[in-house]
């Protein structure tokens, strides 16, 4: 495969050509030197594609000899016209492609590694980065994170030789794509034509599927509507065959364990020789520039070999949807360009100086309603972890002989060693919509009422009743939920509303999860409109959240539901039980959050269930119990200056295009001492700055006319110079501004984390215990 | 190619040459360069560069060439195919050779080293060998220093270097073209041989000139986006097999928190075992 033709010469050869191109110092490019001919077919001589470059080397003896021109002599003044007019279409021509390729390498040396596409090579930053995310975060994170991530899997090919022989297939389809031999350019690269190989690269970067699902069947092979953009749309039957054999043979299934609900499996890429490889995920495959430095430019030769004049502006291709392009590639459809922002994160709320006055282009969009931050009560303590899941369920050694939930009323129920509650679930009409969850009765048992057919799918009922009977378990029996409603229906909507968008019901609503928690706390708290938020909700968001959330009718029933539960509330009941204690057996995921709320919990249970100092059993009625208590030293004071950061969120600021041009044409006049005009150019030429300063001879006054513009380059070239240093400081603050925020914030954390352990490590720990017998003193403790 | 003698070297020609009339013809020829608007675009960019206060890029001192050919080495000591070509030649090789190695993937990530790109020593056999034929890093204690991080000065810097030598054999681009031939044909050279010669190379020493800054600073641009994500991306790998170790702590941790209640709740002094 050493000799097949590759369009990638390594990146600085790349570039050289693409610069060789746009001078036209000693060659055009194969394509623009195949459609002059075509176009100027009206000229004194019969164009061929050697005449170009003679042309625009000026080789007239070349050019306008008889031998290459049929046996025809042409006049001297009707070569030089012929020679201008050659370099004028190679001229406007080149500079269409190479501002093509500029703007491409430009967002390549921005984008490049950051953008998102499956199998991207620096796409290990994004797998890394999920990664350790999976090894932070606790369950309990997961079920409220208000971003929807869909969980991602690496797996690995069953059968490589396969994967393999699909990308060799696909290499020799590709090659199939070159056109043209024979010519003597001297860059290796120029030697064939490659529009198609580039327009067929690119088109299948979203995967065949993503394609086939909008567009249909594949029915024209290379066929496309001759228009200069043909190629963004033109389809590769074959291709996309082998795309989907691809797909269909190495990642249709068999996965263990099985996926989740939107769980994305992602392959390990294949190269398709020097430029492309295919990557192949569970839902899709599709190919990809390892360094996508060439873009499709605007056809010069159609499809059917005719010549494209242009001459119209053609139709923009339709800018991709929310969850479209590269917002339908795994780690793509994290970036902030893909989701909308909350609307307290968002530029119109800030008070900072921003503001969409039409000048600025804004990079993200936000939520419509902006609401109230709720705060979560507790009875005691911080109640870590206590509110959602992160323990997977097990058969407790001590709750062998437990009651087990069945679908109706079970009266037997009854708490075990290792629970301070016993959860009965029921269905039936509750007469609230949805569900109720009753307090704790004297039993210890806490009863949950379930509807069927109510606002949503039992599944989601479920999870938020758990989430309330979670709040009531470890009250004493009939105390009712500490905090307001606001606060307590948040809490167990925020987990409904998270696992309804991570299994899509949410999906092309527009509506996030914070937004369906705040509307659901509404609607739960009494009044929909504005219970517990701080706008109106509008009638057309809540009527849609309805419609979307709304059960299917030949869903899951409630009964199903209760007797199969759903990983997710399995994990909520389970987590209601008491953590810190010997006889009870917890088991859950290793992160570093779940390790945490182990170890939370069980020093919430110790200090609220335990004393820290020890007693003794007192002989004489009068005798003290607690002695030792009077030797308990100076309370330390850790922490006592410690100041957590708020969570203010950080946003992208606006990026203003127009007033950095704006900028830069002041300078420009500037430089001439001129007041900012536009188009500058208007400032390169005013014969009043010396007129109206005349000097003393004419002459002086005649040459420093002619200087003037010289001048004026001069300072253009330096300001042209400076331009990309200017660009480069606007993009670095813009990226200031954005990390500042989440950054100060970070260190403020990792401050205050720092300064307890160094307390805790200055800690005086006393090396004896309290003694057997209190003989009246604190000495040696 | 034409079958020259190997070991003449080019440079003691082109002083035998390089006489009044010499100096005279490059003098004619600057002001023919100044004078023609293509070209004074080139120089005047050339010149704008030149005064930038960063001082490894300082101005033309007109010992580029000698030192080109330090660079290059054996390579251009023939004359044919001509000087600009050897010259491009080994210039792109260089660049591209280097380039390629600066993106180029991380095989193995140590997290304990310290090795971060821009700690000194840490530039590659290529950059080093470059970098130590270039007047700024010509001392071994400037070398020492040369780090993974300064890729793009020193190719900035071999740039200028060419772009000098390339302006130098331009303004006697008349001399040395004509001891060119001379040096290969002896006695018997025409003057349009000459005036042909010189129109060949004049074309090519533009196009040089005009192409390799606006390729480097291009190619640079993408390259450092490249070099700038593999930092992160070993500062996140490393994070990461961090995360892994803090885990397995607070795991330790975990384990240990479940003999919190049994410790704590010692109403009786049994743990007085004295």
């Amino acid at each position: 495969m050493h000799n097949v033709p590759k369009v990638h010469a390594g990146l600085y050869d790349d570039v050289y050509g693409f610069m060789l191109h746009s001078t036209m110092l000693n060659e055009v490019e194969l394509m623009v030197e195949k459609f002059i001919p075509k176009a100027l077919n009206k000229e004194v001589v019969r164009l061929q594609q050697k005449h170009i470059d003679f042309a625009i080397t000026e080789n007239y003896s070349q050019l306008c000899n008889p031998d290459n021109n049929d046996g025809k002599f042409i006049q001297y003044d009707q070569c030089v016209t012929l020679k201008n007019t050659i370099i004028e279409l190679a001229k406007r021509e080149s500079l269409i492609r190479t501002l093509g390729r500029d703007l491409q390498t430009i967002a390549l040396s921005y984008e490049s590694g950051a953008s998102g596409y499956t199998g991207e090579k620096e796409s290990a930053i994004y797998r890394d980065m999920y990664e350790i995310g999976k090894i932070w975060e606790s369950g309990i994170d997961r079920m409220t994170n208000p971003i929807k991530q869909p969980p991602i899997r690496k797996v690995l090919f069953e059968d490589e030789d396969k994967a393999e022989e699909i990308a060799d297939d696909l290499q020799t389809e590709f090659q199939k794509l070159f056109e043209g031999a024979g010519s003597s350019k001297s860059e290796l690269y120029n030697r064939k034509l490659y529009h198609k190989y580039v327009g067929a690269g690119w088109r299948y970067r979203h995967g065949v599927f993503y394609v086939q699902n909008r567009e249909g069947s594949c029915t024209k092979d290379g066929e496309g509507d001759e228009t200069e953009l043909e190629y963004i749309k033109v389809r590769w039957c074959e291709i996309e065959k082998l795309l989907k054999k691809a797909r269909n043979e190495l990642a249709s299934g068999g996965f263990d364990p099985p996926l989740e609900p939107e769980e994305i499996a992602i392959f390990p890429t294949q190269s398709i020789g020097t430029d492309l490889y295919l990557w192949i995920r569970n839902d899709d495959a599709g190919v990809m520039w390892k360094n996508p430095m060439r873009p499709i430019l605007p056809g010069l030769i159609t499809s059917a070999g005719s010549v494209s004049e242009g001459g119209d502006y053609p139709i923009h291709p339709r800018e991709p949807g929310e969850d479209e392009g590269i917002c339908s590639h795994s780690f793509g459809a994290r970036g902030y360009l893909c989701r909308p922002i909350e609307a307290d994160r968002c530029i119109s709320n800030d008070a900072e100086d921003f503001d969409a006055d039409g000048d600025e282009i804004l990079l993200t969009g936000c939520e419509p309603q902006n609401f109230n931050t709720f705060v979560r009560m507790t009875e005691s303590g911080p109640d870590l972890c206590k509110v959602g899941g992160w323990r997977t369920p097990v058969r407790q050694d001590g709750d062998q002989n437990l009651v087990k939930d069945t679908p109706n009323k079970d009266p037997k129920m009854r708490p075990g060693k290792c629970t301070n509650c016993a959860i009965d679930m029921h269905c039936g009409n509750c007469g609230s919509g949805a569900g109720i969850t009753r307090t704790k009765n004297d039993k210890g048992v806490i009863e949950i009422c379930i509807e069927d057919d109510g606002i949503a799918a039992p599944k989601y009922i479920i999870m938020h009743e758990l989430i309330h009977a979670q709040q009531l378990c470890d009250l004493p029996p009939g105390s009712a939920r500490p905090g307001g409603c606001c606060s307590r229906e948040y809490s167990a909507h925020i987990i409904s509303c998270k696992a309804m968008t991570d299994d899509g019901i949410l999906d092309g609503s527009g509506i996030g999860v914070e937004e369906c928690a705040s509307i659901l706390s509404n609607l739960s708290c009494g009044n929909w409109k504005n219970a517990c938020t701080k706008v109106d909700v509008e009638q057309e968001v809540f009527d849609k959240l309805k419609e979307f959330i709304k059960p299917e009718e030949d869903g899951a029933t409630c009964a199903q539901e209760i007797n199969a539960l759903d990983p997710r509330s399995a994990s909520i009941k389970e987590s209601s039980k008491k953590t810190c204690d010997t006889n009870c057996r917890v088991e859950y995921d290793n992160t570093i959050g779940n390790n945490l709320c182990y170890i939370g919990q069980c020093v919430e249970e110790s200090l609220e269930n335990n004393r820290i100092i020890p007693g003794r059993i007192t002989l004489g009625a009068q005798d003290e119990a607690y002695p030792w208590d009077a030797c308990t030293k100076k309370d330390p004071q850790l922490g006592r200056l410690l100041e957590l950061p708020p969570l203010s969120r950080t946003f992208l600021p606006a990026y203003r295009g127009q007033h950095i041009i704006q900028q830069i044409d002041i300078l420009l006049c500037q430089g001439n001492a001129l007041p900012r005009l536009t188009p500058p150019i208007l400032c390169s030429f005013d014969p009043r700055r010396r007129t109206t300063l005349p000097v003393r001879f004419f002459y002086q006054m005649g040459t420093s006319l002619l200087n003037q513009q010289g001048e004026q380059q001069a300072r253009s070239d330096a300001l042209h110079l400076s331009i990309e240093n200017i660009s480069a400081r606007v993009g670095q603050q813009l990226y200031n501004y954005y990390m500042r925020k989440a950054l100060r914030e970070f260190t403020d954390i990792i401050r205050a984390a720092n300064m307890l352990t160094r307390q805790l490590g200055e800690l005086d720990i006393p090396d004896s215990v309290c003694p057997r017998f209190y003989n009246g003193s604190c000495r040696g403790l | 190619m034409k079958n020259i003698p190997q070991e003449q070297p080019l440079a003691p020609v082109k002083t035998r040459y390089r006489g009044i009339v010499g100096v005279a013809c490059g003098v004619l020829l600057a002001i023919a360069i100044a004078q023609s608007s293509g070209e004074k675009d080139l120089l005047g960019r050339l010149i704008i560069a030149d005064e930038n206060s960063y001082p490894i890029l300082a101005k033309c001192s007109g010992k580029e060439e000698k030192q080109l050919y330090e660079i290059f080495g054996s390579a251009i000591q023939s004359p044919f195919p001509d000087t600009i070509d050897i010259w491009s030649q080994q210039y792109r090789q260089q660049v591209s050779s280097i380039i390629e190695e600066y993106i180029q993937e991380e095989r193995s990530i140590n997290c304990l080293e310290n090795f971060i790109d821009h700690l000194p020593g840490t530039a590659s056999s290529q950059l080093r060998s470059l970098a130590s034929k270039l007047p700024p890093w010509k001392e071994s204690e400037d070398l020492a220093m040369l780090s993974r991080i300064d890729t793009g000065i020193v190719l900035l810097e071999l740039l200028r270097t060419y772009e000098c030598a390339l302006t130098e054999r331009y303004v006697f681009l008349f001399t040395d073209s004509a001891s060119d031939l001379f040096t290969i044909q002896g006695d018997d050279v025409w003057w349009t041989q000459i005036f042909k010669e010189y129109g060949k190379q004049k074309r090519k020493i533009l196009k040089e000139l005009t192409i390799a800054r606006p390729a480097l600073n291009r190619t640079l641009a993408i390259a450092n986006k490249s070099g700038g994500l593999r930092l992160l991306r070993r500062d996140i790998e490393c994070v990461k097999r961090s995360s892994i170790d803090i885990r397995n702590g607070f795991a330790l941790g975990a384990e240990s928190a479940a003999c919190m209640p049994r410790i704590q709740d010692s109403k009786a002094p049994f743990r007085d075992i004295e």
